[in-house]
Formats: C-alpha cells, sequence, structure tokens
C-alpha cells in the first residue's frame, strides 16, 4: 500500500511444497491490497494440488497464470487426447489472464503447438527474461512477439497482447499501451523481415520460420534511447565538426 | 541355385556382421565445425578447415573430418570461424560502479570470449569483483587494476579518481602478483588535475609488477598529450580512446600528428575503446585514410554506449569494415593484436591443443547504419554480426540455431516428469 504506483499486484512462484499455501496466500494478500496475483506453479504428482481447481476456484477474475506453455507449470494439454482441457476454456470465461512468460524453460514447441492448434494463444505475451533466458532462447520480446506470430498469431494481436492487454492486466490503462494525444511518449518501432530466423525454445530445440520481428528504435518519455538504423540522426558528413547531436 | 544365392546372402551377412564393428567409424569429437572459412592470423590459417574439439579443447584442426566421428556436428558454410573475440577494454564490475554492465550478455552474444575489464576496480575493490562477478562469469573476464584503489567512483569533486592518495602502487602491485593469471596489467582514468601523478603511478605499478598499462587520459596545460606518448608511456603500454575528441591525434587540417607515428615506432599501443565519448567517424576516417589504423579495436562497454552508439564489439569491428578497414584488419585487432596487446597471446588462436574459445561471424552485406559518440550516422554496406560463440568447447551462443535440431524431428519432450 505503500508504493500503490509502483507495486501492481503480488507474485507467488517456485513453490515446491505440499498443498496451497503460497496459493492462498498470494490471493489473501492480493484480495487485503486490491491488487492482482501473478502465478507461477508447479504440478508435480506430490503437490496436492491440480490445474482444474487452481483455475476455476482459487484463482479470481483478473489473477493472471504465468508460464501457460510449460506443461510442468499448469495442464493446458490433456496429456490424454492432446487438446486443450475444458477447464482452461472456463477459466478463461471467467476472468483468468494466460500469460506466456517465455523464460529459460517455459517455451515449448510441443505444447505451444497442441494449444495453438486448438486456438488457444495466451491473453498476455511476456519474456521472463533473465540471465539465461536471454541467451539459449533469446526471449527478448520482439523473439517473443516472432514466437507466437509463427504459430498463427497476426501481427495486429501479437502487438495488442503486448501493449493493450498488458497494460489492461496490472490496470495501468490507459495510461500506458496506447499512443493517445497527451500520453507519455513511450513508443516502439520495428520491422517485419524476411528471412531465416530459428526460433529456439527451452529444450534448446528450433523452429525455422521466414518472418521475423526486428527492432528500429526506441522512445521512452519523449527520448529517443535506441536507434539502431540512426533514423534520429544525421549523415556525419553533413554534421561538421559535431560535439554532440540531440 | 536358391540354395546358392541362399548361402551367399548368409556369408554377405556373416561378412557384414563382422565388418560393421571393424569399420564404423567410432565418435571422437564432442563438436565438429565444418566448411565455415577459419581465420586464424597467429597460425597463418585462411581457408575452409573443419575443427574437432573434445572437452574444453581444439583437438584437431584439417581439410576434412568426417561427420560420423562427431557426436554433434555443425555446418558452417557461408560462416567465418575465428578464435573467440578479444574485447580489451570493458566495464563489467556490475556490484560497483554503476557504469558496469553484465559480462556475459554482452560479450558472449557479441562473439566475445574473452573480456578485459578495464580499471572498474582498484586493489581495494577488486577481492569483491572477483568473488561476485569475475569467478560467476561464463566469459573469461580478465582485469587491468585502476592504480585508484576505490576504483572507477567518479573524479567529480572530491571523486576517489583524482585523490592521489588512493593511489597506491605497492597496493595495486601486490594485488595484481596474488592474481597473475586474471589481472593482466594496470589501468589510469579520468585524472583531473594537471599533474602527471596518476600517470607516473601506473606507470611505476605496471613496471613492477611486469605488466601491462592502459592509459585513458586527458591533456591539460602543462600536462600535453605528446608528452605522455612520448616520454611518460613505455613501449607496450596502451593509449586507449585515442580517436577520442580530447586526444589530439589530428591538426587543424585534420593530418595525423607526426608524434602519433612516432609513438607508435617507439611501441605505444592505440586502442579504440569507442564508449560514449571516444569513436568519432569526423576524426576516425581522417586517420584511417592516412593509414593510423587501430593496433586493437574495442568497446569500452558500459551502460550507455551500448544505447544509442549499440557499441558492442561487432559493432565496432563493423564501423571500422566501413571506414575502410579489410574485414581481415579487423579480426586481426580483436583476436591476434589483443591477445599480445595484454600477454595473453595463448588466447589468439585455433591450433590443437588450444582452449575451443571460437567466435562464428556472419559477414552480412546490405545497407547497415551505425551512430559514433557523438551520433553522427555512418551508412555502411556490411555488418559483422556473432551467430554462434564457443566458450572453452561449450555452444554459449547461437543465434541462427546452427547447433539446434529442429522441434519437430526429436519426438516429443515435456516438463512434466
Amino acid at each position: 500500500m505503500a508504493e500503490p504506483d509502483l507495486i501492481v499486484g503480488i507474485k507467488t512462484a517456485h513453490f515446491g511444497g505440499y498443498g496451497w499455501t503460497a496459493i492462498d496466500r498470494s490471493i489473501e494478500a492480493g484480495n487485503l491490497s486490491g491488487k492482482l496475483v501473478m502465478i507461477d506453479d508447479k504440478i508435480f504428482t506430490n503437490t496436492g494440488r491440480n490445474s482444474k481447481e487452481k483455475l476455476l476456484e482459487k484463482m479470481r477474475p483478473g489473477d493472471i497464470h504465468t508460464h501457460v506453455f510449460n506443461d510442468r507449470q499448469v495442464e493446458i494439454i490433456s496429456r490424454f487426447n492432446g487438446k486443450v482441457q475444458p477447464y482452461v476454456w472456463e477459466a478463461r470465461k471467467r476472468g483468468v489472464l494466460f500469460d506466456l512468460g517465455h523464460g529459460a524453460g517455459s517455451f515449448m514447441w510441443p505444447v505451444a503447438h497442441s494449444a495453438t492448434k486448438d486456438g488457444f494463444y495466451p491473453d498476455t505475451i511476456s519474456t521472463d527474461l533473465h540471465s539465461s533466458s536471454i541467451m539459449g532462447p533469446k526471449s527478448d520480446m520482439l523473439n517473443c512477439m516472432t514466437k507466437m506470430m509463427a504459430l498463427g498469431m497476426s501481427l495486429e494481436e501479437a502487438v495488442m497482447r503486448s501493449t493493450v492487454t498488458p497494460a489492461k492486466a496490472i490496470h495501468k490503462f490507459p495510461e500506458i499501451g496506447t499512443l493517445g494525444v497527451g500520453k507519455e511518449a513511450d513508443i516502439a518501432a520495428f520491422k517485419v523481415d524476411e528471412g531465416v530466423f530459428a526460433l529456439m525454445d527451452a529444450w534448446k530445440k528450433k523452429k525455422t520460420v521466414t518472418q521475423g520481428l526486428i527492432p528500429v528504435l526506441t522512445v521512452r518519455a519523449g527520448k529517443l534511447v535506441v536507434d539502431l538504423e540512426g533514423r534520429g540522426f544525421p549523415v556525419w558528413t553533413e554534421a561538421g565538426d559535431y560535439v554532440s547531436i540531440p | 541355385m536358391f540354395r546358392f544365392h541362399n548361402a551367399i546372402a548368409r556369408c554377405l551377412a556373416v561378412a557384414a556382421l563382422i565388418a560393421a564393428p571393424l569399420c564404423a567409424q567410432p565418435v571422437i569429437y564432442d563438436l565438429i565445425l565444418q566448411n565455415g572459412r577459419v581465420l586464424d592470423q597467429k597460425n597463418g590459417r585462411d581457408g575452409h578447415y573443419d575443427i574437432g574439439i573434445v572437452g574444453e579443447r581444439i583437438v584437431k584442426v584439417s581439410d576434412h573430418i568426417p561427420a560420423v566421428q562427431g557426436r554433434k556436428v555443425v555446418d558452417l558454410a557461408d560462416y567465418v570461424v575465428t578464435p573467440g573475440l578479444i574485447d580489451i577494454h570493458g566495464h563489467f564490475d556490475v556490484g560497483g560502479p554503476s557504469l558496469s554492465i553484465n559480462a556475459d550478455h554482452n560479450c558472449l552474444r557479441n562473439g566475445v570470449t574473452t573480456a578485459v575489464d578495464a580499471g572498474t576496480s582498484g586493489a581495494k575493490t577488486f577481492e569483491r569483483f572477483r568473488e561476485h562477478t569475475i569467478e560467476n562469469s561464463v566469459t573469461r573476464v580478465l582485469a587491468l587494476l585502476n592504480i585508484v584503489g576505490a576504483g572507477m567512483y567518479g573524479s567529480g569533486d572530491g571523486g576517489p579518481e583524482n585523490d592521489v592518495k588512493e593511489m597506491d602502487v605497492a597496493a595495486a602491485v601486490a594485488m595484481v602478483k596474488k592474481y597473475p593469471n586474471i589481472i593482466v596489467g594496470i589501468k589510469t582514468a579520468h585524472y583531473q588535475p594537471a599533474d602527471w601523478e596518476a600517470v607516473d603511478r601506473a606507470v611505476k605499478a605496471a613496471e613492477d609488477s611486469n605488466t601491462v598499462l592502459m592509459v585513458d587520459f586527458h591533456p591539460k596545460p602543462g600536462r600535453e598529450y605528446k608528452d605522455l606518448v612520448l616520454k611518460h608511456m613505455k613501449p607496450g603500454n596502451i593509449h586507449t580512446h585515442f580517436y577520442g575528441r580530447v586526444t589530439p591525434q589530428l591538426d587543424e587540417n585534420k593530418k595525423v600528428e607526426s608524434y602519433m607515428w612516432e609513438a607508435r615506432q617507439r611501441g605505444i599501443l592505440f586502442d579504440v575503446g569507442h564508449g560514449s565519448g571516444s569513436l568519432w567517424f569526423r576524426i576516425a576516417v581522417p586517420a584511417i585514410q592516412q593509414g593510423f589504423l587501430p593496433d586493437t579495436i574495442s568497446t569500452d562497454i558500459h551502460t550507455s554506449s551500448i544505447m544509442l552508439p549499440h557499441a558492442t564489439l561487432t559493432n565496432v569491428m563493423s564501423k571500422f569494415l566501413n571506414m575502410g578497414m579489410t574485414f581481415e584488419q579487423v579480426v586481426e585487432c580483436v583476436t591476434k593484436n589483443a591477445a599480445k596487446a595484454i600477454r595473453r597471446y595463448d588466447l589468439a588462436g585455433l591450433a590443437e591443443g588450444d582452449i575451443a574459445d571460437i567466435a562464428v561471424l556472419k559477414l552480412e552485406r546490405g545497407q547497415f547504419e551505425f551512430l559514433d559518440s557523438g551520433r553522427g550516422k555512418l551508412i555502411g554496406d556490411r555488418n559483422i554480426r556473432a551467430a554462434m560463440t564457443i566458450r572453452a568447447g561449450d555452444v554459449v551462443w547461437d543465434q541462427d540455431g546452427l547447433a539446434a535440431e529442429e522441434w519437430s524431428n526429436v519426438g516429443p519432450y515435456s516438463n512434466f516428469k
């Protein structure tokens, strides 16, 4: 409650113990603070937890289950028929959000293919960017969006689920997530490139595709902070004895 | 007839059974790199070779290694295979001064397997840097120890980098001697007072420890650059940021000053150290046109230099490629020359027995734009990209998925066990 603008919610993660304690307490904290809860879970056989109860009874509308394409986090796909579980659709209907959370261990082509073949895509695209996820699977934001497009998502949907939907999920919309007049100028520009792209998953297996998103420039609060094509600056031969071109 | 054929067939089957174990080629190598253009200037190699790796070492370099002998085989046709790149100037003490950035993320992804931290830490702070970062990095992080005991904690008013009392030669020498395999030399930087204390103490520490010296220098009236490179520095010492705006390397007609040539003659090494303020196309292009090339190309990579100038090592190499240096010259600056400059010539090549630190580069053609430290733009037609990095035999970066299998070819896999 001390930093309501910075802290958007509660997270529970990596709990390997038995029972619902971690999830229950997170939701209690979410209730008391009026904030959302993001869940990262483990479903070993001895946890005493199951995905159906978690999604339909424990999680509240607006809570987020991350790492959806990791089959050890939440049972999205039935092991028996390879289809998306009915309770997943039901959970989505009642407002539970599903987040990619790619990371180093949570994006797997077999799971992603089964889910998307059945029409199930994450609500929000996120990276779980950390020290090892940027090395092996290279899970930066555009890489994650490229992967969703490789699974059949349109560019428009990929952008929506990386801007508007996440902004709404953390209750920061329309303050961020749009380019409306009067909004803070946080802007990304990128290219849809044709070429050969090897998209790697957590198991270091690749899917080779011919379309990828390439970063071009980033504006943060009106300031050009990344400009990989030098679009905001003059050619040096035309800049005289320049010192620092603004 | 039938029986006869049957007999022959049986004989053949038996023969095959006996021959199979004799003919089957055993797996010898953990990793084979095939068909790449190997550019190993230390050993005078430039051509198509196969490289066989066992564990962390290169054990075979030859015209052809049969694929069946490798546990993993990577086809590198259309790629250039070089010794792991060496960046002799970066800032990686992430538990310390705020300019530091993560070594592995910024090195390995750009083909760099050996990175030298240039004076972010000093004798008082090196142990923490070593424990926190150096020992925990996949990148081989070496260090130039700051002559300032505190390291790079500022040269503004009251900053330790201007404080001569912080420059304890004996303490620096003792630390270098304690870690001779990590600390390759001494660094002095950012010293603002118009005297020679910082330089002279750093020179002395390098001499006393028999290591290299890297100097970052801001000339002042009475403390001229010419005297630095002709009198105070010793042969083998490195001046970094020599294309910088504060370095008087060109006269008013953009002609390279005679003392630059003279200093080079007496063995002073000139290092790029791109950073946020030390690569200017308006300076480097005329210098290169007159033949004054860098001895070593380095990044001075830190928090702000990777943003607008985007100065990773492959980016800085690409800038020099497009300013008129050849691809071979550029590679030499970040392998053979860099290894020599830090006296680690063992890291310069790809010979049998060498540690398997390897960069796989792609020389791309098209239109590419580059920004210098002043944000002047250079439009070029070639770009060097690190497609793969191997550190001590492990594939640690594989942007093009060269060592990866297609997911649909490997059968089902699951985290749920």
